[in-house]
């Protein structure tokens, strides 16, 4: 495993990838962290994305 | 750490002070003189009465005040140094491993008896504890002076100065909360940090391009695959400015010992530790 894992730069770099992505979504399911990917809510300021989308289909 | 394991790491912090002066020192000296000019610019547009009033304003707001509750007010001056500080620490970062391998000065020191990983640590401890160390110094210049400035002019108009005193002590109090800041969002930033540095090891031309390029591409095909956002949502926290800036002292120890914190922490080390072994393949 090891040898093929350092076979090349490019193996390396796949293998750290992939355990790096692996070790994300693991943490994200087992914390149920929510997608909040058109949310901006902090303290600086508050966009929500998904609020434009509802005033389009309200247009439309 | 041995006496000569600490040495031979000293003079890899010196060798990355000397090799990104202008970066650490000259970048936030720059700004720091370019403020203070437009700050004297406008002050010299003002009749002595309005200096006046501005002094008394400054007065009144700190004089007789506790510096720890007056402190974060300033914090909002320092606000372009920290935003500079975090554009040259991702440039220093992408250039880290990458230079050397450039002008092949990486076949140099593998033949010095330095680890890689001793490599790869000085990197991050110069971000961490050195490079914030004259960001601050930047600042605290920029401070002594307008302070050294409003109490001449206050001083020749006959204003009442006690209150700079108590701006003074304000300031003191502010420089160790930013320092205290710079060094802890690199912490919250570890994943970040590891990023960079890996594509750092391991690109051949442009890692900026590849560093940004493969995360979009991963969280793009994380999507189209398995309709996931864990990758794009995982970013969105770790950037969220309302988890890693300190402006005060409270709650900071919540903060910095938290499961965010930690698992951050895990996931730079992962990718730091691959930037050390990708370090083996300097052709």
């Amino acid at each position: 495993m090891k040898k093929i894992i350092l076979k090349n730069r490019f193996t390396l770099l796949a293998a750290i990838i992939l355990a790096y992505t692996a070790l994300l979504v693991v943490e994200g399911l087992v914390t149920n962290r929510e997608p909040a990917l058109l949310r901006f809510d902090n303290s600086l300021f508050e966009f929500n994305l998904e609020e434009l989308n509802e005033i389009t289909d309200r247009i439309m | 750490m041995s006496r000569f394991s600490f040495f031979q790491f000293f003079a890899l912090l010196k060798k990355e002070f000397w090799e990104n002066r202008i970066l650490m020192i000259g970048t936030p000296a720059v700004l720091a003189i370019v403020i203070f000019v437009v700050n004297f610019l406008l002050a010299s547009q003002l009749s002595e009465e309005q200096l006046s009033s501005v002094i008394g304003y400054f007065n009144r707001w700190f004089d007789g005040e506790n510096p720890f509750y007056t402190a974060p007010i300033i914090t909002l001056l320092c606000l372009p140094f920290v935003v500079t500080y975090f554009f040259c620490s991702v440039i220093y970062l992408l250039n880290a491993l990458y230079s050397d391998r450039k002008d092949m000065s990486i076949l140099f020191w593998q033949s010095m008896p330095i680890s890689n990983l001793q490599t790869v640590m000085s990197k991050i401890v110069t971000v961490v504890i050195v490079s914030p160390i004259f960001t601050v110094a930047a600042i605290a210049v920029l401070y002594g002076l307008t302070i050294g400035y409003l109490t001449v002019i206050g001083y020749g108009l006959s204003a009442q100065l006690s209150g700079l005193f108590y701006m003074f002590v304000a300031v003191a109090v502010n420089l160790s909360m930013v320092y205290f800041f710079l060094a802890t969002s690199v912490f919250w930033l570890f994943p970040l940090v590891g990023w960079l540095l890996l594509f750092s090891a391991f690109a051949r031309r442009a890692p900026i391009l590849l560093a940004i390029g493969v995360y979009f591409l991963l969280g793009f095909l994380e999507g189209f695959i398995f309709n996931t956002r864990f990758l794009s949502n995982w970013a969105q926290t770790r950037f969220d400015p309302d988890n890693f800036i300190i402006v005060d002292y409270s709650g900071i120890l919540d903060r910095l010992f938290s499961y965010d914190m930690f698992i951050g922490l895990v996931v730079g080390a992962l990718l730091i530790s691959g930037s050390v072994y990708m370090r083996r393949y300097a052709e």
